[in-house]
């Protein structure tokens, strides 16, 4: 048979099998994404615990979703245009938190003046952006007047919200608050609805597309609230959902010590998917915290800790209420596991835009809470910085790399023991691993750099697998490497590996 | 392919584009594409209802940037197979173990599998580059040019994945 036969022949099957779906067209669900999700008390009890003063902090940080949503609006007006990008009557969308709710959570952010609404700048805005901001709100008719509230003046009033709670001004410094504008306005409503409907992605997203931009192309974001068994004021400080991060979904809850947040009082989660040019629309999950779907010899999560105390669960499933689930409490003891049998059906939700939690657990005592989730059955953990994605690997260590700009910079970091033994057309090459033994440590072989293979952007990963090694020194060598980040250790190769 | 963005400019919103009285060029350009990329998703996928959510997708940040992208046609491209290698490798697909093969499968005179059914099980068990190579040169019929730059890659580096592929299969029929 001739190539030219069976190529043929191929194309012939190819086309056979591709005609033998039904395509059913839905142009409605591209244009309109209309999610119609529900809202329930939970949405409203967001809004009584910002009524507080303290709960203006809880709050603090989901206003930063905000603000890089309004940072982008001033970015489009700078250009001319200082009308609305969308106009008022194109602004009700179907599904979705009302505007009245959403207003409602608007002002609740306002420590105590009616109709005052906040617009915390993230740390990293520059002086531009915030004079981009101010110059979007001169132009705005809603916004009947403004103020910026600086560094000092915003350290000022943080230490104002908590006179009694020395632990908290203590674990915060001045350099980790946002600063602010605060915002007098009569029509918060249509401020948030602005702010809802002009997306910074979209303007990130003008460039050609590339896998980083891809991968958020749909930005989730997770809230998480109080139970019925309410957490103590005093330990939760805030609670925040950033629209522009890396990751599609992420929850973060941030606590004065990490001892004195159990996963028995989470009870509500709420899903907000941010399409950009709607409203957010709310989903409450109910965490009933008792349902493990999977053996803990499965693991799906990861987990890493950061410099500034924050400890990462990742998961390498798509998010979905079954999933989150999956982290649950027995006995007092955090177990997360992950829920392989449904992932196929997971992966259909993926046109609602859900890809991946993530759940990061800011706390003042990073130590403890890593060593109480340590202690538990988390199956995987990781340490390091900065924060990186964890997939669901093949039995190895995973040792994680700092960024590097080339396969050089990277492996000149280790010291010259990779040697580069392969590459072509594949994403990713093998290399060998030469470690000297007089460090204690005698091969290590395998490695896999995943650079293109993943789109988890510009990290750079090698997995690594032992032979002859005890953990503690392949952890003490690989955390001595200087380009080393972060490293995982599988549960499930340790096993393996104690057998061998 | 019709030049879509020339339509979008006047309405300065996206959300205006559907049911006005002007030329709908999204709606034009979904309905030119849409059925086309959902057969070869699945052909990727092996799956209909993924085929057609990665594709929906793929429309979703088309639409979202229509009035910055000049060629949306290799934007969609690119989203698609970018989210059909996200889809394979959530699944696990890639790290599946070889297929089993039914009767029907193999013996053939021309050593591919009698049914489509059968080839579409050994396409899924390559690497999920090899195997969008082999589809979209294939299935799609395009030019080493045009699946280069959807996988973002070298012209020659496409007839290597295509080579490579098509060997995979031979092999796997032997």
């Amino acid at each position: 048979m001739t190539n030219n036969d069976f190529e043929s022949r191929l194309s012939d099957l190819l086309e056979q099998q591709a005609n033998s779906i039904e395509v059913q067209p839905d142009l409605d669900s591209v244009v309109t994404p209309s999610l119609r999700l529900t809202t329930d008390s939970s949405v409203a009890r967001t809004s009584s615990i910002a009524r507080s003063a303290r709960g203006t902090w809880l709050l603090a940080a989901a206003a930063l979703l905000i603000v890089a949503v309004l940072g982008g609006a001033a970015l489009l007006d700078r250009t001319g245009d200082t009308t609305d990008p969308v106009p008022d009557n194109e602004l009700a969308a179907p599904g979705g938190l009302s505007p009245e709710v959403l207003a409602e959570m608007m002002d609740s952010v306002g420590p105590t003046v009616a109709g005052e609404v906040i617009i915390w700048i993230e740390p990293d805005a520059s002086a531009a952006d915030i004079e981009a901001i101010g110059d979007w709100l001169d132009s705005r008719a809603v916004a009947q007047g403004w103020s910026y509230v600086d560094a000092d003046a915003t350290w000022t009033e943080f230490q104002e919200y908590w006179p009694e709670s020395p632990e908290v001004l203590d674990a915060v410094t001045p350099e980790q608050l946002p600063t602010s504008f605060r915002v007098f306005t009569n029509d918060p409503e249509t401020l948030t609805r602005i702010l809802g409907r002009t997306g910074l992605a979209s303007i990130r997203q003008i460039d050609p597309p590339d896998e980083d931009e891809l991968a958020v192309s749909t930005v989730d974001a997770l809230y998480l609230l109080p139970s019925d068994q309410p957490l103590p004021e005093s330990v939760v400080r805030s609670v925040e959902s950033p629209a522009d991060g890396f990751y599609p979904s992420e929850l973060i809850v941030t606590v004065g010590r990490a001892t004195d947040l159990g996963f028995d009082q989470i009870s509500r989660i709420t899903l907000v998917r941010d399409w950009g040019e709607t409203p957010p629309e709310y989903e409450p999950v109910t965490i009933h915290g008792r349902v493990i779907e999977s053996p803990p010899d499965n693991p799906r999560f990861a987990t890493e800790q950061t410099d500034d105390g924050t400890l990462l669960y990742e998961s390498s499933q798509p998010v979905s209420p079954e999933l989150i689930r999956a982290i649950t409490v027995i006995d007092g003891q955090i177990q997360l596991t992950g829920s392989p049998g449904n992932t196929r059906e997971l992966s259909r939700r993926s046109a609602l835009g859900g890809y991946r939690a993530q759940i990061r657990l800011a706390t003042a005592d990073g130590a403890g809470l890593l060593e109480a989730f340590q202690n538990s059955v988390v199956p995987t953990f990781s340490y390091g910085l900065p924060p990186r994605v964890m997939e669901d690997w093949p039995p190895a260590f995973i040792l994680e790399t700092r960024v590097a700009d080339s396969a050089d910079e990277l492996f000149d970091g280790w010291g010259g023991v990779l040697e580069h033994v392969a590459v072509g057309d594949d994403p990713g090459f093998l290399a060998r691993v030469e470690v000297p033994t007089g460090d204690g440590v005698e091969s290590l072989t395998q490695l896999r750099w995943f650079r293109a293979s993943t789109d988890y952007g510009p990290s750079h990963i090698v997995t690594v697998s032992v032979a002859g090694l005890s953990d503690a020194e392949l952890v003490d060598y690989a955390l001595s490497l200087e380009s080393v980040d972060a490293l995982t250790w599988n549960a499930a190769v340790a096993a393996t590996a104690t057998s061998d | 392919m019709a030049s879509y963005r020339n339509h979008t400019k006047s309405t300065g919103s996206c959300l205006s584009l559907v049911g006005e009285d002007e030329p709908q060029p999204f709606a034009d350009f979904y309905a030119d594409e849409h059925e086309g990329q959902v057969r070869r998703a699945y052909l990727l996928l092996g799956s209909a209802a993924s085929a057609h959510d990665v594709v929906a997708d793929a429309f979703i940040a088309v639409y979202r940037r229509w009035d910055s992208i000049d060629s949306p046609g290799p934007y969609l491209n690119r989203c698609v197979l970018n989210g059909c290698r996200d889809w394979a490798q959530l699944s696990g697909r890639e790290a599946t173990t070889k297929p089993v093969l039914g009767d029907s499968a193999i013996d053939q005179p021309d050593g591919l599998p009698e049914s489509a059914d059968g080839l579409a099980e050994l396409l899924l068990d390559l690497p999920f580059r090899q195997r969008a190579a082999v589809v979209l040169r294939f299935y799609g019929g395009h030019t080493e040019a045009e699946i280069a730059q959807a996988l973002d890659c070298r012209p020659g580096t496409v007839g290597s994945l295509i080579h490579r592929g098509l060997a995979t299969l031979r092999k796997e029929l032997s």
